[in-house]
Order: structure tokens, then sequence, then C-alpha cells
């Protein structure tokens, strides 16, 4: 035996690895926990599903099919419509991505193709400075700096520039519709910046510097490689950000004004109005009996709605990050 | 020239021809790229006035706010003698740090336990927990806060108390944290695992030893993260905790933290408690971004 064989091994030698050894006692406590854990959580989970969804049905059963067929939220009477907060949420949130989507993946792109490397993390990290900001402390710059300006020089300079044609029309007092928008985009952006940035660093080298040594300008290879490459993953972002918009309570809850009854529905610019969250924060402080559980119904649209849009987000993402690697 | 064909032209003109062709469609090329460059720097400018504007105000408004007799004095309701009293924010220090603090006792062995379970359990059920924790982090807080109040205030007659806002807030840490610590988890390399499964040690003592050691500069900066975030929350906790006007660290009472103060000084009618919410603004802002610093702290000490 001039050669050791080094692929046998002696037979009383145990392969090691992750399910091929049979738990001793001390790893299944340890597998024991861990199970528990999983369990108790997702416990938590279904429940916290169970409990929303099952509070809700006096709330259906009170308004019955007015939820959908009329249009006044009365809080506390019988005569409650979700329109006005539906259509609320819904005009604030596409406002908010229309400012927000330009500005944020556009902000992104210079970060990575217009900002020194050196400068780069200083640059991003105080754009998503705008992330940790606290939402209440965004219902504060919106009520107490931006409602001022809007009310004061915004509004009547475009009310006068666009001679009061829709969506200009009205009064104005500076909460509102508009506002809104302003503040949830502000709060959004670094979202889409953050994750698009993301997605930019990860296309490969050579993808980019193949596409200069064919003597494109940058210009052109933002257009013709960046972005067809980060196509899904920038997409991801801006569905995980409009989760966040949708979901948005306590910001929108101190600068939307709220829902007036001569007129609910957001159908000019100027308007005020509230939304599905807001409404809840509003509205939750006087919470009563069957009348309240209405504010249940508001909470089970946000769960499956805002649910499903943030799960498909992260989808999207993980999938575009599978990409590349 | 216009007339005559290509094939007519000498080959030096049909040189010049394509040369001067050439050169404006890469000027072109050029003109474009350098607007194209020139919207994004725009935007990036843009990105940057909603951050300076909030700073300036929060900075400028509140800075005056900053003194010890409004950081540790209790709130002081306005009444007809004085309309303009604030007092200070002495209660929503303490019940930020007692409600916080015990949030994130319970939160952390919960996320970091169920971070494990998903890197070493990876079955059906961890799979759908783990998408739900990933989802929960989108949803709307305000949820948890409803949540709370039926399953606790609603049977409790109605009272409020500090402890309900810590299990409410437990749903912002635990999801948060649970992905970011699985991230540090995933990103211990793999060699090192099977290194030390392939010398018989146990996937307990692997994940004890090995697994956790390497990864605890990345857990420790999601679980600050997550902590920051929390710190911030208004609606979960708006109607679960109530207000205390005066400092207390019992969390069987009600309790009032900076965010809920402010949300209740910014929808009252008093302009002096309105003003004031950019003192509250200043110090919550400090509060965030100082656990935010922190949090960057570990990871940047552990890559020297």
């Amino acid at each position: 035996m001039s050669s050791v064989d080094i692929h046998s091994q002696p037979s009383n030698v145990v392969t090691a690895g992750r399910g091929r050894t049979p738990p001793t006692s001390s790893d299944r406590w340890y597998q024991l926990v861990l199970w528990a854990i999983a369990i108790f959580v997702g416990v938590i989970v279904l429940y916290f599903v169970y409990l929303l969804i099952s509070d809700s049905i006096p709330g259906w059963q009170l308004a019955g099919w007015d939820f959908f067929t009329t249009s006044r939220w009365l809080f506390g009477t019988s005569a409650v419509s979700a329109w006005p907060l539906i259509l609320g949420t819904l005009v604030s949130t596409m406002l908010a991505l229309l400012l927000a989507v330009p500005i944020g993946i556009g902000s992104a792109l210079a970060i990575v193709f217009l900002i020194p490397r050196r400068l780069q993390l200083l640059v991003s990290s105080l754009i998503e400075l705008l992330a940790v900001v606290p939402s209440i402390v965004y219902g504060v710059w919106g009520a107490l700096v931006l409602a001022h300006w809007l009310s004061s020089t915004g509004q009547p300079w475009l009310q006068s520039t666009f001679h009061g044609s829709w969506p200009f029309n009205g009064a104005y007092v500076g909460y509102g519709i508009m506002l809104g928008a302003v503040v949830l985009g502000v709060m959004i952006m670094p979202i889409i910046t953050a994750i698009s940035r993301d997605v930019i660093v990860a296309v490969p080298r050579e993808l980019i510097e193949g596409a200069y040594s064919l003597g494109a300008t940058r210009g052109q290879v933002i257009r013709k490689v960046i972005l067809p490459n980060c196509k899904s993953g920038i997409t991801g972002a801006i569905v995980l950000a409009t989760g966040r918009a949708l979901g948005e309570t306590i910001a929108l809850a101190t600068v939307l004004g709220g829902v007036t009854n001569f007129s609910p529905f957001p159908d000019r610019l100027f308007a005020t109005g509230s939304t599905l969250a807001a409404e809840i924060a509003i509205d939750f402080g006087q919470f009563t009996g069957s009348q309240g559980s209405t504010l249940f119904c508001l909470a089970v649209m946000l769960l499956v709605i805002v649910g499903s849009i943030t799960y498909a987000g992260r989808s999207i993402i993980r999938r575009s990050q599978r990409q590349f690697s | 020239m216009s007339t005559s064909t290509v094939s007519q032209l000498s080959s030096t003109e049909r040189r010049e021809r394509v040369r001067l062709q050439a050169t404006s469609t890469v000027a072109r090329r050029n003109l474009f790229s350098k607007l194209y460059l020139s919207s994004l720097a725009i935007a990036l400018a843009i990105a940057f006035i909603p951050l300076f504007s909030i700073l300036q105000n929060v900075i400028g408004n509140g800075w005056h706010y900053l003194t010890w007799g409004f950081l540790t004095q209790s709130q002081h309701l306005p009444d007809l003698m004085s309309r303009n009293a604030i007092g200070g924010i002495g209660n929503a220090l303490t019940g930020t740090a007692v409600v916080d603090g015990v949030a994130l006792l319970f939160a952390v062995p919960i996320a970091l336990l169920l971070a494990v379970a998903f890197f070493d359990l990876r079955n059906k059920w961890t799979l759908i927990v783990r998408a739900a924790m990933e989802t929960f982090i989108g949803l709307p807080s305000i949820l948890f806060g409803v949540f709370i109040y039926v399953l606790f205030v609603a049977n409790n007659h109605g009272i409020t108390e500090g402890i309900y806002g810590s299990y409410a807030l437990c749903f912002i840490i635990v999801p948060v944290s649970t992905i970011n610590c699985l991230a540090a988890l995933e990103s211990v390399p793999k060699t090192l695992i099977e290194a030390g499964l392939s010398l018989g040690s146990r996937p307990s003592r692997v994940m004890w030893r090995v697994v956790l050691p390497v990864a605890r500069p990345r857990i420790l900066t999601g679980l600050f993260l997550a902590f920051a975030r929390s710190v911030g929350e208004t609606a979960p906790i708006l109607f679960v905790i109530g207000v205390s006007l005066l400092p207390t660290y019992s969390l069987t009472t009600s309790q009032s933290t900076l965010p809920t103060l402010m949300y209740n000084y910014l929808t009252g009618s008093y302009p002096s408690q309105r003003t004031a919410c950019w003192g509250i603004a200043l110090v919550l802002m400090i509060t965030v971004l100082a656990l935010n610093l922190i949090s960057r702290i570990f990871v940047a000490r552990s890559s020297k």
C-alpha cells in the first residue's frame, strides 16, 4: 500500500453536516426551542389577522352595501361610506408617486454616476436621513411650515397662474390633498432612492465598460444598459414605496385636514380629505361599540391591500437580486 | 453638391463628408448626454431641499427649547391663568425610556431566536412565518395599535397602560430586527459553518460558537436600527398608552412618550403647544439619529 486512498473513510467516522447527523439530545432541545419560537410568532401573526377580521364583521353588517355605494363618512352613525377615504388614499398616493418616482430614481442615478466615489456614501446617507425622520416630525413640518407656505404663497400663485381652472380651483387653506401629496412624496422618496441605488450598483461592471468601449456616452449607458437591467429592482422599490404611502398614518392625519361632508371627495388639488389609515388614527379616540367597529373594516382593507403590495414588492426585489448573483 | 451622388465624389471629399457627419452625431450625442446628466443633478438637488428645510426648521425653531427645565419638568396644561404654559417634557422622556426599553427587552430574544430558526430550520412553516415577517415590516403600524387595543385595552375596561405600548412596539421591532439579523447570519461565510460541522460540532454549538460571534456586529446594527425606528413610532402606541402628565417609571399606569406628546400638542388648539412641537421634534430627532449613528459604529469597527 504505497498510496492512501483519500476518498475512502473508516466506517466509524460519522459524516457531520446539517440534516445528516442524527440529532443528539442537546440538539433536540435546540430544534425544539427554534420550533417553539417559530410556532409562537406564527400563531401571533394568525391571531392578529383573525382578530382584525372577526372584529370587523359587526362593521360590515352595520354599514352593509352603503359602505361602497354612498358618499358620506359620518363616523359614529350608520351612514358611513369608505369611498371618500379610499379615494383620498389613492389620490394622495398617486400624486406622491408622481413627485417621488422621478426624483428618487434620478437622484439614485446621480449619486452613482455624478458624485465622486469618495463622496457617494456621504450623499446617499444624507438622502437616507429622510427615511429615519419619524413620521410625526413630517407631520409637524407639514402642518407648521408647508401648510403656511402653501396657503400664503404656493396655492394663490397656482390659482392665479392657471386662472382657477381645474384642479387648481376652489378655496384653499394650506391643509389638504396637495400638502399631503408633497409630505408623502418626501417620505417615500428616500425608499426609492436607497433601493434603486443598491440595484444600480449591482449591475455588473463588464456590461457598463463594454458599453463605454463601444463609444456610448454616459447618458446612453444609463438609458440603454442601467435602466433595462434595473427595471425589476426599481419596480420593486416603487411597489414598496407605494405600500408605505398607502399605509402612512400620522403625518397624513395632521396635514390632510379631514373629510368635509359637503364635498367629501378629493376632486381638486386644494380639497381637504382623509385616508383609510389616517381616519383610523383620527376617529379611534371616539371608538364606541358597534358603530366604532366600522374602523375595523378600514383596518381590514388596509391589511389586505398594503399586505399584498408589500409582499409583491419584496418578491420582485428578491427576484431582481438573484439576477446577477 | 446635393445633386451629385456619392460615387461621383473624390475619395478625400467622401472622407471629409463622413467625418463631418460623425462629428455632428457625436456632438448631438454628447449634448443629449449632458442634458440627461444635468436633469439627474437637478433631481438630486431637489431631493436635498426637504432635508434642509426640515433640519433648518427643527433646529432653528427647536434649539431654544433645549433647557434643563424643558427636559426635566413635567408637562403643564395651559389654563386661564397661564395660557402659554408648557412646562417640560420630563414625563414624555421617562415614558419613552421605559416603554421603548421594555419593548426592546421583549423583542430582542424573540427576534434573535426567530432569525436563528429561519436560518437553521428551513421548512415550510418557517418560510411562511418569514414571509409574514417581511410583510409585517411594510404594514401600516396603526394596525398593530388597533390589535393591541382590542386585545388588552378593550378587555381592561378601556384603561390604558404603558406596558401595552411596549407590546405594540414589539410588532415594529421584531419583524425589522429579525430580517436584519437573518441577513447578518447569512453573511457569515458558509465555509466557516462547514468547518465547524465537519469537526463534529453540533449545529447548536456551531451557531453559538461560530455563527453568532462572527455575525455579532451586524446583528447589533440590525437591532439598533429597528429600535431607532420604534422610538419614532406614534401610530401603534397612540391609543394604548394614554397620557401621563407626571414623570413615572411605572408601566401599569398610563404613559406619555415623545411622539404621542407631539401628536397631542400638534392636534391640540393651543399655539404655545404647537410651537413646542419643535422642541420635542429636536429631542426626538437627536435620539433617533444617535441610535442610527451607534448602529453604524458596530459594523465600522468590525470592518477595520
